[in-house]
Parts: C-alpha cells; sequence; structure tokens
C-alpha cells in the first residue's frame, strides 16, 4: 500500500518534472510567454508529488512498514523515534529521496516567489530547474528506487547505521548540506535562463544573488558542522583531513563565494557578466560532482555509501552538464558584453579580481588534488596520494592572501585609489594588525604563519568594524539618534553590505581558530598505569581506570579520566563519557570515541590508543587545541550575517530622501 | 536463535584484553607522530598512520617506532614503506615525475591569472584626478561623508 502509495508520487513528479522541463524550453526558446502558467502548475506539481512521497516514506519508517524495501534496510523496531525519522536519508535510496523533497521546496519557492516577476526568464529558468529535477526524479524512479516492494516482509530490521546513531550533529549535518547541494540548482537555472535567452538585465541579478545566498548559506553551515562532527566523534584529534567528500562540499562553497564577490563588479561595472555566470554554473556542475564522490563508491571514503548502481547514471549527468554549461558559454556568451571599463588594480574591483583569482585557484588545487590519484591511475597505472600535506601547503598561503584581501578590498574604493588616501585609511588598521603581532611575539608565539594570519586578522577586524559602525555614528552625530538606532537603520538602509561585513567578521573568527588550533597544538601520548597523571599544555590528566559497558548494539572499554586545570579544579570523565573503544559485531576494528572537554580558550582532548585489562594500564593520545571551539561558534555570526543580507530590501519608490542613497550602495561581500 | 549467539557473545565479551602498542619517550614518540603523518594508513581512507585508529594503522607505526630506535634516518623509513607499498605510502606527492603537475599547474594558474587581471585592469594614471572626482555617481554621498570623516 505505502509503496504503491510512494512509488506513484515519485511518477506523477517524474512527469511534471519532464512536462516542465520540455515546455519551459521549447516554449521559452520560442518567446511564448503565455505558456508560463503551465510551467508553474507542473513545477508545483513536481513539488507537491516529491514531498508526499517523502511524507508517505516518513509513515512508512514510523509505522514500520518492511513491506517496503527501504524500511526493511534502515528501519528497525528498537531505534528511537528521532533517529528512525532520521534514517530517511542514512541510506543511499532514501537520501535521495529527501533530496527529491528538497528539490521540490526549493523549485515551489522560486515560482511562487516570482511568480508575476522577471516573465522573459522565467520559463527558460524553471525549465532548467525542471530538467534538474526530472534527472533526480528518474533516479528515485529507477536505480535508486526505495519503494520496491517485498512480497514476504521480515518482522524486524537491522536499523540504521550505527555511526550515524552516535552524535545529534549528525540529525542536522546531512540535511544542511543537501539544502546547500539542492539550493544551487537555482542560481544554474536562474543563469542558464540568461545564457539561453541571451541577455542579463539588472533585475534577474537580485534573484541570481539572493538564490545562491541562500544554498551558500547552508552549505557553510553543513561544511562547519561536518567537521565539528568528525572532530568530537572520529577521535584523531582533527576537524578535516581533505577527504575526498569534505573536498566535494568545500569546492562549490569557494566558487559560491566567489561569485558573490565578482557578482559586485558586474551590478557596479557592468563588467565581468561571463565570469559571474560561469561562476553560477560552475557552483552547481561541482555539487554535482561532489554528489557522484559521495554517493558512486569511486572514492572510498567514510561518507560513500557502498554497493550502488547509480554511478553510470551520474556520469552521464555530469557529462550532460558539462556539454550544456560549455556550448551555453561558448553560444551565448559573447551575447554578455562588458559595459565598461574597469578601474586600476588598485581599486575595489581590482582586489574583488585577484580574490575571485585566489577562490579559482583554491577551487583548482582541491579539484586536482581530488582527482590526481584517479588521472595517474588511469593513465600510468600508478598509484599515488594526495594528502593532507599538500592540501595544506597549497591551501595556507593562498588562504593569507583572501585574509588580507577582506581587509584591502574594503578600503579601496572603485575605480582607482588615491595612494594618500589609502595610505590614512590603513593607518589604524595596520597598526593593530602590528600591535596584535608584537604582542603575540612578545608572549612567546612564534611562527611566520600564524603570527602573519593574527596581524592580518586584526587589521581586517578594524577594516570591518569601521565599515560597520560609521554609518551608525554618522547617523548619531547628524540626525541625533541613540546608538541602537542608528545602527539598526544603517544596517536596514545597506542591509546586504552589513551583512557581507559581519559574515566578514566569522571568517576572520574561524580563520584565526584554524590558525591557533593548528599551530598552537599541544600533543602528547603517553601510558599511564591506574591513579597516574599526566602533563598535557598546562592541564593535568589523571587515569582512573578502566571500565567495561554494554549496550545492545556494542560493547566498550572506557578509561576513567579527571581532568584537572592549572588552578586545581577537577573534573571526571566516567564510563560513556569517558574516551572508549566501541566494539561492533560487524566490525573486527575497534571504533574510538574521544572525551573533548571544551572550553572557551581551548579544548583538551583525549582518545584512548591502547589498553591493557590486565595490568590496568592505558595509552591516550591528549590535544591541547586552543580556540578551536570558535570554528563552530561562528556559525551563529556567519548565519545572522547571511541572513541580514537577505532580508528583503523595501521598495526604494517610496520616498527620494538623501539618506535613501545609501541603498544604492553595493557591496555585500 | 540470533538472539541465543548475540547473549553468548556479550556475556562472553568480545573485546580483547589489549589493544595496540605503547607509545615511546617523548622526544622519540614525537619524531614517530611526525613521520606517522607522512604515511598513509594502508586500510584507511587518505588518512595517515598517526590519525588512524585502525589496528593496521597501529601497527605500521609500530614498525615506525621499531626504525627510529634502530637509529635510521627520516629517509630511510620514508623508503622502507615506499619500497613495500609504492609511492602511494606518502601522504605528500613527491615534487618529480607524475606528481610534479600537480605542484606546477596551480602556480601556472596563477601566473596566467595575474598576468589577464593587469591586463583587463587600467594602466594606473599618475594624472588622475582625486578618486571622489573619478568615482561613479553611485559612491553615494553618504559613504563620502564616511570616507570624508575618516580622512580627518
Amino acid at each position: 500500500m505505502n509503496s504503491t502509495l510512494g512509488y506513484g508520487l515519485v511518477l506523477t513528479g517524474l512527469l511534471c518534472s519532464a512536462f516542465a522541463a520540455v515546455v519551459g524550453i521549447v516554449t521559452g526558446l520560442m518567446r511564448k510567454e503565455s505558456a508560463l502558467p503551465m510551467v508553474q502548475k507542473a513545477v508545483y506539481g513536481f513539488a507537491a508529488s516529491m514531498i508526499g512521497s517523502n511524507l508517505v516514506m516518513v509513515y512508512a519508517l514510523l509505522s514500520h512498514d518492511f513491506s517496503v524495501k527501504y524500511v526493511a534496510q534502515v528501519g528497525s523496531r528498537s531505534t528511537p523515534v528521532i533517529f528512525t525519522i532520521v534514517s530517511l536519508w542514512s541510506a543511499l535510496e532514501g537520501s535521495i529521496l529527501f533530496w527529491g523533497a528538497i528539490m521540490g521546496a526549493y523549485l515551489f519557492a522560486f515560482a511562487w516567489m516570482y511568480r508575476k516577476e522577471h516573465g522573459r526568464y522565467m520559463q527558460l529558468s524553471l525549465g532548467v530547474m525542471a530538467a534538474v529535477a526530472t534527472f533526480f526524479a528518474f533516479l528515485i524512479a529507477g536505480p535508486a528506487n526505495p519503494w520496491t516492494h517485498i512480497a514476504n516482509p521480515l518482522a524486524d530490521g537491522p536499523g540504521p547505521n550505527p555511526l550515524l546513531q552516535n552524535h545529534p550533529l549528525m540529525i542536522i549535518h546531512p540535511p544542511m548540506l543537501y539544502l546547500g547541494y539542492v539550493g544551487m540548482t537555482i542560481p544554474f537555472g536562474i543563469a542558464a535562463g540568461a545564457l539561453l535567452r541571451g541577455e542579463l538585465g539588472d533585475a534577474w541579478l537580485v534573484p541570481l544573488r539572493k538564490w545562491t545566498l541562500v544554498p551558500w548559506t547552508f552549505l557553510t553551515v553543513g561544511i562547519i558542522l561536518g567537521s565539528w562532527w568528525a572532530y568530537a566523534v572520529l577521535g584523531w584529534g582533527g576537524y578535516w583531513a581533505w577527504d575526498p567528500v569534505e573536498n566535494a562540499s568545500f569546492m562549490p562553497w569557494l566558487t559560491a563565494t566567489a561569485f558573490m564577490h565578482s557578482t559586485m563588479v558586474l551590478e557596479k561595472k557592468k563588467s565581468l557578466k561571463l565570469w559571474t555566470i560561469a561562476l553560477a554554473l560552475a557552483s552547481f556542475v561541482l555539487t554535482i560532482i561532489g554528489t557522484f564522490m559521495t554517493r558512486s563508491g569511486v572514492f572510498n571514503s567514510v561518507h560513500a555509501f557502498t554497493q550502488s548502481d547509480i554511478g553510470p547514471t551520474f556520469l552521464v549527468f555530469i557529462g550532460i552538464l558539462l556539454v550544456f554549461s560549455v556550448l551555453l558559454i561558448a553560444l551565448r556568451g559573447h551575447m554578455l558584453v562588458a559595459e565598461s571599463q574597469l578601474g586600476t588594480i588598485a581599486s575595489r574591483e581590482g582586489s574583488i579580481l585577484l580574490n575571485n583569482l585566489v577562490f579559482a585557484a583554491l577551487t583548482f588545487v582541491v579539484l586536482l588534488g581530488t582527482l590526481y590519484p584517479l588521472i595517474t591511475e588511469g593513465l600510468f597505472h600508478k598509484k599515488i596520494t594526495v594528502g593532507e600535506p599538500y592540501f595544506n601547503q597549497m591551501a595556507l598561503p593562498l588562504s593569507l592572501v583572501m585574509l588580507f584581501l577582506m581587509g584591502v578590498g574594503p578600503m579601496l574604493p572603485w575605480g582607482q585609489a588615491d595612494p594618500k588616501v589609502t595610505q590614512r585609511q590603513a593607518l589604524i588598521p595596520g597598526g593593530v594588525g602590528l600591535a596584535i603581532v608584537a604582542v603575540c611575539y612578545a608572549f612567546g608565539y612564534r611562527g611566520v604563519m600564524p603570527l602573519t594570519a593574527f596581524g592580518f586578522a586584526g587589521f581586517v577586524t578594524v577594516v570591518t568594524l569601521r565599515e560597520l559602525f560609521l554609518p551608525a555614528q554618522q547617523r548619531m552625530s547628524e540626525q541625533k539618534e541613540s546608538l541602537a538606532t542608528a545602527i539598526f537603520v544603517s544596517a536596514s538602509r545597506a542591509n546586504r553590505r552589513f551583512g557581507g561585513y559581519v559574515v566578514h567578521l566569522g571568517i576572520v573568527i574561524v580563520m584565526v581558530a584554524v590558525a591557533a588550533s593548528s599551530a598552537y597544538k599541544v600533543h602528547t601520548t603517553g601510558t599511564l598505569k591506574t591513579g597516574e597523571a599526566m602533563q598535557v599544555g598546562s592541564y593535568k590528566v589523571r587515569f582512573d581506570g578502566l571500565e567495561r559497558g554494554k549496550e545492545p548494539h556494542r560493547e566498550w572499554i572506557a578509561a576513567n579520566l579527571t581532568i584537572i586545570t592549572e588552578s586545581g579544579a577537577e573534573k571526571q570523565y566516567r564510563g560513556a563519557d569517558a574516551p572508549r573503544m566501541n566494539f561492533y559485531e560487524r566490525s573486527t576494528d575497534p571504533v574510538g570515541s574521544p572525551t573533548v572537554s571544551e572550553r572557551i580558550v581551548s579544548d583538551v582532548y583525549v582518545s584512548l590508543l591502547s589498553y591493557d585489562a590486565n595490568g590496568g594500564s592505558a595509552s591516550f593520545n591528549m590535544w591541547v587545541f586552543p580556540l578551536v571551539g570558535w570554528i563552530w561558534y561562528a556559525i551563529p555570526i556567519l548565519v545572522l550575517g547571511a541572513l541580514i543580507s537577505l532580508w528583503p530590501q523595501r521598495k526604494k519608490a517610496a520616498a527620494p530622501a538623501p539618506v535613501a542613497a545609501a541603498e544604492a550602495v553595493p557591496g555585500a561581500p | 536463535m540470533i538472539a541465543l549467539v548475540l547473549s553468548l557473545v556479550l556475556t562472553q565479551g568480545y573485546a580483547p584484553p589489549r589493544q595496540g602498542q605503547d607509545p615511546l619517550d617523548q622526544v622519540h614518540e614525537a619524531r614517530v607522530q611526525l613521520l606517522g603523518k607522512q604515511l598513509r594508513c594502508a586500510v584507511c581512507q587518505g588518512v595517515s598512520i598517526a590519525d588512524s585508529p585502525a589496528s593496521m594503522a597501529r601497527a605500521q607505526l609500530d614498525k615506525v617506532r621499531e626504525l627510529v630506535m634502530e637509529g635510521k634516518s627520516d629517509q630511510e623509513i620514508y623508503d622502507y614503506f615506499v619500497d613495500r607499498y609504492g609511492e602511494w605510502a606518502l601522504m605528500e606527492p613527491k615534487k618529480s615525475g607524475v606528481t610534479l603537475g600537480l605542484w606546477l599547474a596551480p602556480l601556472l594558474l596563477l601566473v596566467i591569472g595575474v598576468i589577464s587581471i593587469l591586463s583587463s585592469t587600467k594602466k594606473k594614471d599618475p594624472a588622475a584626478p582625486a578618486p571622489a572626482a573619478e568615482a561613479p555617481p553611485a559612491e553615494d554621498d553618504y559613504l563620502a561623508k564616511v570616507r570624508a570623516d575618516l580622512d580627518k
């Protein structure tokens, strides 16, 4: 019953999206705008069927309907309700079905929001988006069908993958990434629509920008949550390993970030049109390549779902996308011509061009490093590894340049900078940066890279705060407004700009946290007998003996600990809270889980390396990571900035008051 | 039946009494960890043997400890692993042969990028008027005031 209904809805969705794609693109190219309502209705139909099919699946999971193949695969009567719902995306078929629902929601939101606007592009764009939706609906209906009916169902199932049940972050990390990935379909459709139409007006840029920022925000949150999960769960004392799947999510983030900057040059100078459009196309193509990496098993990775046959289908789709994108740019690109000349290199646009180059170079490094082992193996039958040391060596200098540009860019005017003015403006921020370096040095911190990062961070922070609050200060002195009112009004008058700078502050925090935690981490390993203690950084860790525990799906051995701070404060970690080795029946190797004692200035991180139950001793890996938590604590700031930028502007028509001109300020980075 | 087997397993305990090897003294262990960071765990997914909790990686790290205690140099230890597992065992690809492209291609891209940026932007014009005059009109007066304020 559930199978039939769910599968029927998938087929309905497939029909609707295929119809919307064909009608949208054909009538769009013929410029028959009268067909738009039909396309819109088909898009709504797709959204409704996909969301409906997902609801039926959730119902089937909750009611333990083991006659549905997917439920039989991941369901279990003993799994708690929340993880039963989460298991919707805990395996391949379910995650692609869930993908369909998100796609439906995005398409619906986009089509509905602009139902009466942008008629000239709408059919083409909706058509392209619907074509992407058709691919996913086809995947769900065919190669990755979760709805297969099982004639003689078992009474119970195995439950979802235990690794996914061990941390609450697993509940939100995947949907965030999906929202980021799927959302890139919208800017892709918008950009492809503009290219198919052969023009790109200012009005069409607004949805393009906004609908890139939405998935960008989800992608940012998803990536950071993923690194938090890796840090808190996997126990190797790191949060980022340049794993192919991490890389896959990082690449579209980089191109989308570059896009958000180049779009400012486009608006202001009517230049870089093709480049900006290409970035929007690339962000989407990279999400699909990323999904392929994650789901096909080409790369062995923690994330790869095993044994899937969707790989070939995906490869064909990637091929079509690449050919389509390249053809579009080659055939239609000349229609998007620059309407003005760019200024000198020492200008706002110059700094944004450099920023785009750095982002493009980093994307290229990540793509090259990820694919190179496949290339050498395929062409030269030589197996090589491109690991963390390569990526770090490449990414570090590029990131420092990015950080520097974050400070320089906002200081420079469009067109051409006056060296004297720039020098005067750079005086205070540069001074603060140097002072920070001097203070760090005086306190015994060494190292060119981290000190440069801290210095740049100080410089960027001062520049950014000045850009954020000077308009407010201006209002306070001129309009006699209170501080809060002034900040609120100036922020809402130029919300893109204000939000962009808030995001910059968040990124500075992340970069400082990354630099400090990797350069000044303290690492010790050692073996302790029960009752012995070991020093790690300024903390003392005492081993209080081993403890065994049993859970339905695993058995564990924990090394009970007490962490003692410099001032003598003790905190005990017992049993499930202590560093453990977990033994699952399915796996011969134990799976470790660390203890992370989170503090504002530094984390103490202990994982169990080995133990001797007879002798009562245990060996530990211990780290102190300064500031590492600030990578994840920056999430709210990043989200806040993005929300400020996304906040809808009031229509300008009202009053041509002089202050309203502030709205015209471009520049949410 | 399954329940029976499961209960047996659970009462017996399938956790071995001992897992892994003890680290060396501080100085040697620090070197072991640095070397371990550069060597790939054979059964894991692109993780170094210093980072991996897998028993295979632990065993390989023990081999590194052994070699360190024998007084082998870093290069000798890398060679030991490359001889057995090929270049694949190195986390950082060599800057020669097939993998040279990995290191050079991004540099090439940067050079091309910088050249094309310089050629698409205007040359500096020493006689150019002050930015306030040259700046496009959208540099609104609101912001101009802010900038003027900054210059005080």
